[in-house]
């Protein structure tokens, strides 16, 4: 015999409680002087013996309910037997159903989704009368559409018949973990998960931590894997715009990635992007693509409006449709105005600390600087105070030797908004202003200025920048040899950066873009607030260095600006079931929006109320379980609209199963069943199920100590009758 | 304790008083014809005939009957007279309970200290006694009305403490009480029944009329107790717990025997017994009483 509840055995030591009762009763036992004792006492005589008789049976009837009662919540089980006596129970189950994109694989006529919600059907099926069943639908994150077991079990094919494919990726372990979770809250004598899945490898990350989960002595476990094994998945694994500003009527390139994640090599792969839903704009060919590998491609398209745009990526469908398309969402823009503060008095003029940058933002004739997308402003930086930072995308502070308190605090709400920041120091830079300022009582600077190394007059002595290993994406045009390089430009003086380690919940981890040639900073960065912060270790002109007169400064400054504008529209693209939040125009505060996406069925989409949060005008969404284009229509005057994507993890394109070793290894520990259209399971679980349950003594005790229970009301009833 | 001007009910007095307290039987000493009465000349008045038999006074033949018919009848008379009450109120420990206010002493007394007024109301003579195991406490004889303060500064200073013998004191009271008299006794009758009834035939022996007021609480009489009570015994019986509820058939059927077979033992010594719950007025009890008596006897 075992206990399912065995600590509430310490419940039999409540069989005291009427003995205690008892003595507790003769303490407070009333207390009279009496005179007529002679007949009492005759009475007492004549019933004393039957009155203690009546009392031990009373005293040990109480006894036995308490005890009973402990024994039957401890639930004691007789072994495993087949005859189904008083209290066989019946089964708890919880089936976790995977719904992750993968499963939206089609053999042409059921997907993998359908073949799992009627495999599931077939395991409440087989479920012995009395079972009782949770159901967890689960990709990377679980949603428990039966979070506690019913015995409701018609309810549970209602909830896996309308159970919707998701388009998130696979986690095997916390669905496992939260079904064991699950059980661990209901004791009963047996108890099964039924994980039914496509046994996509990709979700079985940690296996070793899963087959040791299922490896559990009271919990069964049968895995039911659907779908057969695909061997054609092509998909498109990313898609992005190359780092430079997004300007109207520009050519913007958008660099595609498509993957082979089927067994043979893919030929000519015709990969199309299109702009907010229209036909495609572009289209080119990958002649070929290996198996497992990937392939980009890059494709032009001009927007002809600013504002937000989704741009889809698309290749031609195959049995899994999830991934043959992708979306992201851009901004175009047709003004786009940095602030360009100089530091130097001799505004204008070439020597100046923005000359040069403002010549490279806005490389055009000073007669079409109007109609150029990027705009330029030059201030000195006693200005700043009164400059309105939010009409800017970026400011740039050039050789500015240090700004005012109410500055840094402009700057400080101007970032948080997701404003960027810009800074290239010089020689009127205070650099201890910097490092305690700006460093280290707002943590913008992802570096710390240290000591100035170089002497600016010596021509012949200088330093480059790194020639090779471009990782950061600002400067991953130069991973192209055909691109130029950077190491051409001459350094003859600079700042020492010294990297700031860890991050803070505004100020995110300080990165290195580019480095001098002996591997020290030249040019770093760090998220702050919404915003990004860059700074530069030299000067933006010719003062200390001459990458203002070679070819690559342009593209580097453009490619900063389009990182500084990318962070921006980072918010525009996040993963599925990301919440989406966007940094409203002040105005639009109090404003409706309204949503709509793939998720939107209805087509009615849902209203949203833009609010205020920590000071910033913010528009929140939450519904972004399916991946595609959304748009919110913010009812203002004009009415807005901003467009937003989301996307799916890549990782789930891959449709390799586990391996046969893997099989083995959870055969070992559950019950594997290859689930096929021709598969009876319930007829199959069934036969399991009648093969032997524990007899459960519960409901027998509870049986008795009602009894029990009874029989003492009525004997307490008539033993204290007066005689 | 009851001071001594408390033992007396108004109510009861005055109920009582309209009623009168007659003495309806002829006690000694003041039956014509066979003793000399100390009262001689008082109130007396003819009551009927009989024929003469040998050995009685001729001077009580009605000579007129004699001369119209030639037959010997004797003259018989009756008198209204003064007769002695004697008092007896039990003064044992159990007396001593009360379920309520009063106990059961302090309503034998104040139907002692009633009667002993309506007695000497009528210029009738009372005796008093206190007993216990034997008389503690005893008031002779008086006719005077004065005298009721001093009876009820005796029934007042009694402290009841002792275990009863109702049954010796009747025997001594019955050896001591040379003149035929009315006996009223109060008490519980805690003590051995057939003693009891033996003590109240040797006073009905001697001619003696025996009233018997039996005081009992209503807690003795319904045993309305619940829950585990510890009973406390008066007069040394000792300390028993119980669950009295479960009890209450049984004690009741031990308490009706024993009230039934007093009543019985009564009736059948020709003594009147009357029961008394403590939990009724003085009036009702004294005039219930005094009521049957008067039209019992006429």
């Amino acid at each position: 015999m075992t206990f399912l509840n065995p600590l509430l055995l310490f419940g039999m030591a409540a069989i005291a409680a009427p003995i205690i009762i008892h003595m507790f009763m003769n303490r407070r036992i009333k207390r009279v002087v009496w005179a007529a004792m002679r007949f009492l006492q005759a009475s007492v005589q004549k019933n004393q013996k039957r009155m203690e008789i009546e009392d031990f049976l009373l005293l040990a009837l109480r006894c036995l309910i308490l005890l009973l009662l402990a024994l039957a919540l401890a639930r004691p089980v007789i072994g495993r037997v087949a005859d189904a006596g008083v209290g066989k129970g019946g089964e708890t189950a919880v089936i976790a159903l995977d719904n992750s994109y993968s499963m939206g694989q089609s053999d042409g006529s059921a997907s993998r989704f359908d073949q799992a919600r009627t495999a599931a059907e077939q395991v409440i099926d087989s479920l012995p009368s009395g079972s009782s069943v949770a159901v967890l639908l689960f990709s990377d994150v679980v949603r428990a559409s039966i979070a506690e077991p019913t015995y409701d079990l018609n309810l549970a094919r209602k909830v896996v018949r309308d159970a919707a494919l998701s388009d998130r990726s696979t986690d095997v372990q916390a669905v496992l973990r939260q079904a064991m979770e699950t059980l661990g809250r209901h004791a009963s004598t047996a108890q099964a998960i039924y994980l039914i899945t496509d046994g996509q490898a990709a979700g079985w990350k940690k296996f070793n931590d899963i087959t040791g989960m299922l490896r559990s002595p009271t919990v069964k476990s049968h895995i039911v894997l659907v779908g057969d094994a695909e061997t054609h998945n092509l998909g498109i694994k990313d898609l992005r715009q190359t780092g430079t500003v997004v300007a109207v009527g520009d050519n913007i390139p958008f660099d595609v990635e498509v993957g082979n994640f089927g067994d043979g090599e893919a030929k000519d792969v015709s990969v199309r992007i299109a702009i907010d839903g229209e036909p495609p704009c572009d289209e080119g060919v990958i002649p070929s693509i290996p198996a497992g590998g990937s392939k980009h491609l890059t494709l032009f398209t001009k927007f002809r409006a600013p504002g937000t745009h989704t741009v889809a990526g698309q290749i031609n469908a195959d049995h899994l449709p999830a991934d043959d398309r992708r979306t992201i969402a851009v901004r175009a823009t047709d003004d786009l105005r940095i602030l360009l503060v100089d530091g130097d008095s001799k505004s204008g003029a070439p020597e100046s600390a923005t000359f040069f940058l403002r010549n490279a933002l806005t490389p055009v004739p000073a007669s079409e600087r109007e109609q150029y997308a990027v705009k330029t402003k030059i201030i000195a930086a006693d200005e700043l105070d009164s400059t309105k930072l939010d009409d800017y995308e970026a400011v740039v502070l050039a050789d500015v030797p240090s700004i005012s308190a109410a500055a840094q605090e402009a700057v400080a709400a101007y970032l948080n908004r997701g404003g960027g920041l810009v800074i290239f120091p010089g020689p009127m830079t205070n650099a201890g202003f910097y490092n305690e300022n700006l460093s280290k009582k707002f943590g913008f600077l992802p570096a710390t200025l240290g000591a100035i190394r170089g002497e600016p007059d010596q021509t012949e002595t200088f330093f480059s920048l790194q020639g090779q290993d471009y990782t950061h994406p600002i400067v991953s045009l130069w991973k192209d040899p055909g691109a130029g390089t950077l190491s051409s430009a001459h350094f003859y003086r600079s700042f020492e950066l010294k990297p700031v380690t860890g991050h803070t919940a505004q100020a995110g981890e300080a990165q290195i873009v580019l480095k001098f040639g002996d591997g020290s900073p030249a040019m770093m960065e760090r998220t702050w607030g919404r915003g990004r912060v860059i700074l530069f270790a030299s000067t933006a002109n010719t003062a200390w260095n001459d990458l203002p007169l070679r070819p690559a400064f342009l593209p580097l400054m453009d490619r900063t600006l389009g990182a500084i504008l990318d962070r921006q529209d980072a918010r525009l693209n996040i993963r599925v079931g990301s919440p989406f939040e966007f940094v409203c125009e002040p105005d639009w505060v109090n404003k409706d929006a309204l949503l709509t996406g793939p998720g939107d069925k209805s087509g009615a989409g849902s209203l949203r109320r833009i609010g205020m949060q920590t000071g910033v005008p913010l528009l929140h969404f939450e519904e972004t379980e399916k991946a595609g284009a959304y748009e919110a229509r913010i009812k203002s005057e004009p009415p807005q609209a901003v467009k937003f994507a989301v996307q799916s993890n890549a990782a789930e394109s891959d449709l390799d199963g586990l391996s046969p070793s893997q099989l083995d290894a959870l055969g070992a520990v559950s019950q594997v069943i290859r689930w096929t259209p021709a598969t009876h399971l319930d007829e199959r679980l069934t036969k399991q199920h009648g093969g032997g349950a524990s007899a459960d003594l519960w409901i027998t005790l509870t049986i008795l100590v009602i009894i029990a229970a009874c029989a003492e009301l009525v004997l307490a009833g008539l033993f204290s009758a007066t005689k | 304790m009851a001071s001594a001007n408390q033992l007396l009910d108004p109510v009861a007095i005055h109920k009582a008083e309209l009623l009168g307290l007659q003495a309806r039987q002829i006690v000694e000493g003041y039956m014509v014809g066979e003793h000399k009465s100390p009262y001689r000349g008082f109130a007396i008045e003819f009551s009927q005939h009989r024929e003469y038999v040998p050995g009685d006074d001729t001077r009580h033949l009605d000579w007129k009957v004699l001369g119209r018919s030639d037959r010997y009848y004797i003259k018989q008379y009756e008198q209204e007279t003064n007769y002695v009450a004697h008092l007896l109120v039990d003064g044992s420990e159990s007396m001593r309970y009360a379920s309520g206010r009063i106990t059961k002493f302090d309503y034998a007394k104040t139907i002692a200290a009633c009667l002993a007024y309506l007695i000497l109301l009528q210029r009738d003579a009372v005796t008093l006694g206190v007993f216990d195991t034997a008389t503690r406490s005893y008031f002779p004889r008086t006719d005077s009305l004065a005298s009721i303060h001093s009876l009820m500064a005796l029934l007042s200073s009694f402290v009841p403490d002792q275990k009863t013998r109702i049954a010796d004191v009747l025997h001594e009271m019955a050896s001591q009480v040379k003149r035929k008299g009315i006996f009223i006794l109060i008490s519980d009758c805690f003590d051995e029944v057939d003693e009891v009834l033996q003590g109240i035939q040797h006073l009905r022996f001697s001619g003696s009329e025996v009233i018997l007021f039996h005081v009992m609480d209503p807690a003795e009489l319904t045993f309305p107790f619940k829950g585990s009570v510890q009973f406390r015994g008066l007069e040394g019986t000792g300390n028993l717990i119980t669950r009295p509820a479960e009890l209450r058939k049984s004690y009741l059927r031990e308490v009706h025997g024993f009230i039934d077979r007093l009543r019985t033992g009564c009736e059948t010594n020709g003594c009147n017994y009357v029961q008394v719950n403590t939990a009724q007025p003085w009036h009702e009890v004294l005039c219930g009483y005094l009521a049957t008596r008067q039209h019992r006897y006429g």
